[in-house]
């Protein structure tokens, strides 16, 4: 008799799973599992964004500005839209006016706030706002598609959100760890291509220097090679108009260039090592478009190799204060450049370097 | 014969789906490794006899900066790279 009470129990276990499958109970079943697993991952992000937003404030209020929370609130809203891309003429030149606009309203919202404010410290608060404002859409986006995804019972929706959950919480997780680096102003991986700039002019002897647009161009003899060095302006959080001030002294020195070398920080790929040189061809530099397009226009016109070397690190290695191994790397890679530079160019030749990257903490 | 053999099968099933749980959670806790923790040096240069010291970062520096004087020589030194370290903790 117990053996048959236990048998009707496991046929009844039986029947209620396969009108669960049939039904699709299942799967709801699944989705709030799902929508739950989700929702404690987006507390996580909100309560991220608070304690950010907590810390900006109060480096915004030591630094004497009056209701940081009102200029928060206004930055973290801001939006950008992409150019008309199904007209492609002039697409660069659009892009780049809206991403000028872009940059100049956070330049002049602040400056308009606190005029006494200096370059540098307005740099790394215009940075740390840039950290809340990701934080703040990535949030608002996880959000959507979760509520989206209950509203019309969705669990597609809702299983492309949580396998993509473990990719955007590594993100989110960078962005929020890498504001220490960016409120104190230290050098981070990303600053691998002006620090070895910076490195360059110190080794040569440097004729003369000269800030276009937030960059910095030194002139300078290195190996017996007159060399161009070019970075964005420091110690602040910048990573200046490498591109087209590459492209304006090319055209100042007449296309007479024999060899163009960008430098920059490169996101590995998985199982490649931290701090790996690599040197190939093209320009290294990861801008969506209108500074890369003017150093390889500047080169293509006037026939000039353009050799890119790049440090391998991952997307949090490139935000965070700067590893002793990428800055082993760097050092590395100074002695890398000035072997391409002997071995591709004879003496008295004209050469172009570019450290890309944001140079924050690196001066000059 | 038959009854006995429906409990066996049965009690398989049960503890085959202990082990998957207890698999999965395993799984789970040995993914959490304990992060790493990092301290930021400044490391400062001699200008003239090139002599370095690693000192900790204080909030300030940047590359470039000109920051004492060196112990050996007397002349400026400059703050010639920040990094952080990592800390091996005692276990």
């Amino acid at each position: 008799m117990p053996g048959d009470l236990s048998d009707y129990i496991v046929q009844l276990i039986w029947i209620i799973l396969f009108i669960m499958i049939f039904t699709g109970a299942s799967q709801r079943i699944q989705m709030k599992i799902w929508a739950y697993d989700i929702r404690n991952k987006l507390a996580t992000i909100n309560n991220y964004l608070d304690n950010d937003k907590k810390r900006v404030e109060e480096a915004m209020k030591k630094l004497g500005f009056r209701s940081p929370s009102l200029i928060i609130s206004r930055y973290i809203n801001y939006f950008l839209i992409e150019p008309v891309s199904i007209e492609p003429t002039d697409i660069i030149r659009r892009l780049d006016s809206i991403l000028t606009t872009r940059e100049s309203f956070f330049k002049d919202t602040l400056k308009r706030e606190h005029p006494a404010l200096g370059r540098y410290e307005r740099s790394l608060i215009e940075s740390s706002l840039e950290i809340l404002s990701a934080l703040n859409y990535i949030y608002k986006v996880v959000r959507h598609y979760l509520l989206l995804g209950e509203k019309h019972n969705n669990w597609i929706l809702l299983m492309q959100l949580e396998l993509v959950m473990p990719e955007i919480m590594r993100i989110v997780e960078t962005y929020h760890k890498s504001l220490d680096s960016f409120i104190n102003g230290k050098p981070i991986g990303d600053s691998a291509g002006p620090l070895l700039a910076s490195r360059l002019i110190q080794l040569g002897n440097t004729v003369s220097t000269r800030i276009m647009e937030d960059t910095l161009i030194a002139e300078t003899w290195l190996d017996n090679r007159r060399v161009f060095i070019i970075k964005a302006e420091g110690p602040g959080s910048n990573v200046g108009r490498p591109g087209k001030v590459l492209k304006k002294l090319v055209e100042e020195l007449h296309g007479n260039v024999d060899l163009i070398i960008t430098v920059d920080a490169a996101l590995k790929l998985e199982g490649e090592e931290t701090g790996e040189i690599a040197e190939g061809a093209g320009a290294a530099i990861g801008d969506p478009g209108p500074e890369k397009i003017a150093i390889e226009r500047a080169a293509a016109q006037h026939e000039i190799p353009l050799t890119a070397v790049v440090i391998k690190m991952g997307l949090s290695e490139a935000l965070y204060t700067m590893k002793k191994d990428i800055y082993d790397a760097v050092e590395r890679a100074v002695d890398y450049v000035r072997r391409i530079i002997r071995e591709k160019t004879g003496e008295n030749a004209v050469v172009i370097v570019a450290g890309i990257g944001n140079t924050i903490g690196v001066t000059p | 014969m038959a009854l006995a053999d429906n409990n066996a099968i049965t009690l398989l099933l049960v503890l085959v789906a202990i082990a998957l749980v207890a698999q999965l959670l395993l799984e789970s806790r040995a993914k959490k490794k304990r992060e790493p923790k990092y301290a930021t040096k400044t490391l400062l240069k001699c200008t003239k006899c090139g002599y370095t010291i690693e000192t900790d970062y204080e909030p300030g520096d940047f590359v470039g900066l000109i920051k004492r004087r060196c112990p050996k020589c007397g002349e400026p030194m400059i703050v010639y790279g920040i990094y952080d370290i990592e800390i091996k903790e005692k276990s």
